[in-house]
């Protein structure tokens, strides 16, 4: 069996001349945005919070 | 970068080794070897599931059943793991319905206004996590006598022998070989001598709960949770199967392969719970544990000498396994942020992106943990919980995919996923606003 032979057996999709090519931009609706940056907020308070806890949890320890 | 890498005209590395795994599985479905075909095309999920029971993820086990016995948490952990098949699942429809790893997908349709957003939060949390794993390997290596930097430059050492593999099925067939030292934890439990009765009513009753409803409920609680869902297990499930070369027809394969490692990783967690609670029947002040290898140490006239030692292998292992599948996701996200090459089939220099990003995350992390006097067990616990909230947006670019129909096709979320997928997002950021009200107002 050749190597072109083995090849066929994969999907074109999964050939790399294939696989590297990037996929079209689609747009997010308005909701899917605002759900995104409430998400990306709730992340951005809440890791601190537990900084903060490490922190204080360390400050009490030692 | 365009991703190519190679002189052109010759066919990439990277092709033949998938073809070659390709053409295994198409002669074993046409003899109809259904099993041989399962054993083929199983790995991504076992290896996902069972590197997620890594070193914080056993301590978080310990320290809940150090701390409440076996009860609630014993249901808990289960609820959570069929959350993890839940999230799972999507990301090896998505692998196999675009062949495209997640953060390239996330980078090519959303922009990458969202996608440097996703990879900070991936960065970040594979970091603090992958810094956890060495812990673990140093605990483990502490209780044996090996000095940190013994054990940790020997972690260092098999996390880089097994990327000097360059081909993803050998890659995948080690570390099943060495995640099967997850199941240590089964044995120890065995010689805690577990309540059977007292198993059977926390499954039934979602009880005891000892202390009832406090902060350090809620932190166990998100801690358990981070031990079983986070980002970095979508970005590597995806990559994996993709890398393995799973296709549509491969679907089914994929699901048992996910729904057998949740199944596994959950009785190897449970087992940890159970082998830890001595410890709480014991009335043992954990608190000033410094890391997993204390939780051997105290066990040890509780569940024998032996049951000690499994359990320390066992924390080893967790840490061993995880560093080297938390790392290939960092490698796989990395590379296809700047659209490099990214597989566990290419050699060094046309992989240099990818295996770079391994090297120096592994390095970067076990240095961190040879710094004397760092408070090991408390970051252990913390970097679970950060998983857990990082885990809310994740899940949000997961959906956003897995709706896409464009790129999903007949493949794409019913209502039912979205419904679920939907409830984990409530669930885990209603969990994790109640921790930060108790941490700011803990009265």
């Amino acid at each position: 069996m050749t190597q072109d032979d083995i090849l066929q057996v994969l999907e074109p999709a999964q050939r790399s001349a294939q696989k590297y090519i990037p996929y079209p931009r689609r747009k997010l609706s308005g909701w899917e945005v605002a759900l995104l940056w409430l998400l990306r907020a709730y992340v951005l308070i809440a890791v601190p919070l537990v900084i903060y806890a490490f922190v204080k949890a360390l400050a009490a320890g030692g | 970068m365009n991703g190519q890498g190679g002189p052109a005209g010759e066919v990439p590395r990277e092709d033949v080794m998938r073809a070659r795994d390709r053409l295994r599985v198409q002669k074993t479905r046409a003899q109809r070897r259904w099993l041989r075909l399962l054993w083929l095309l199983a790995g991504p999920g076992v290896l996902v599931m069972l590197g997620e029971n890594d070193g914080p993820s056993m301590v978080s086990y310990a320290t809940t059943g150090a701390t409440y016995g076996v009860g609630f948490f014993v249901p808990f952990i289960l609820l959570t793991f069929a959350m993890a098949y839940v999230v799972q699942e999507m990301t090896v429809r998505l692998g196999v319905a675009t062949h495209r790893g997640h953060a390239e997908l996330i980078f090519q349709r959303f922009g990458s206004f969202w996608g440097y957003f996703a990879m900070a939060d991936l960065v970040f949390g594979n970091i603090l996590t992958l810094v956890t794993e060495f812990i673990a390997i140093q605990a483990g290596g502490l209780y044996f006598g090996l000095k940190p930097v013994v054990s940790v430059g020997a972690g260092v050492a098999l996390v880089l022998a097994s990327l000097a593999l360059r081909r993803y099925a050998t890659w995948e067939r080690t570390l099943l070989a060495l995640a099967a030292g997850n199941l240590l934890f089964i044995p120890a439990a065995l010689m805690a001598h577990p309540d059977g009765a007292a198993l059977a009513h926390a499954l039934a009753t979602w009880g005891p709960l000892p202390g009832g409803f406090r902060t350090d409920f809620v932190v166990l609680m998100l801690a358990d949770i981070g031990a079983t869902v986070t980002p970095w297990m979508i970005f590597f499930q995806q990559s994996a199967v993709v890398d393995k070369g799973l296709t549509r027809a491969d679907l089914v394969q994929g699901r048992i392969d996910t729904a057998l490692g949740a199944l596994i990783a959950a009785v190897a967690a449970i087992a940890t719970v159970a082998a830890a609670a001595p410890l709480f029947a014991a009335h043992t002040d954990i608190g000033q544990f410094a890391s997993g290898a204390d939780f051997a140490t105290a066990l040890q006239p509780l569940i024998g000498h032996t049951g000690a030692t499994l359990f320390a292998l066992g924390m080893t292992e967790a840490g061993l396994v995880a560093a080297m599948t938390i790392s290939t996701s960092s490698s796989y996200a990395l590379a296809e942020t700047v659209s490099a090459r990214h597989s566990l089939n290419l050699d060094f220099h046309t992989g240099r992106w990818f295996y770079g990003a391994a090297i120096l995350s592994t390095l970067f992390a076990a240095g961190i943990v040879l710094i004397p006097h760092a408070p090991l067990l408390a970051l252990t616990l913390s970097v679970n919980v950060i998983a857990t909230l990082l885990m809310a947006p994740a899940l949000l670019f997961l959906l956003l995919l897995v709706n896409d129909r464009e790129i999903m096709g007949e493949l794409a979320n019913r209502r039912l996923g979205n419904l679920a997928g939907g409830l984990i997002i409530i669930a885990i950021s209603l969990a994790g606003a109640v921790y930060g009200v108790l941490t700011v107002f803990p009265s």
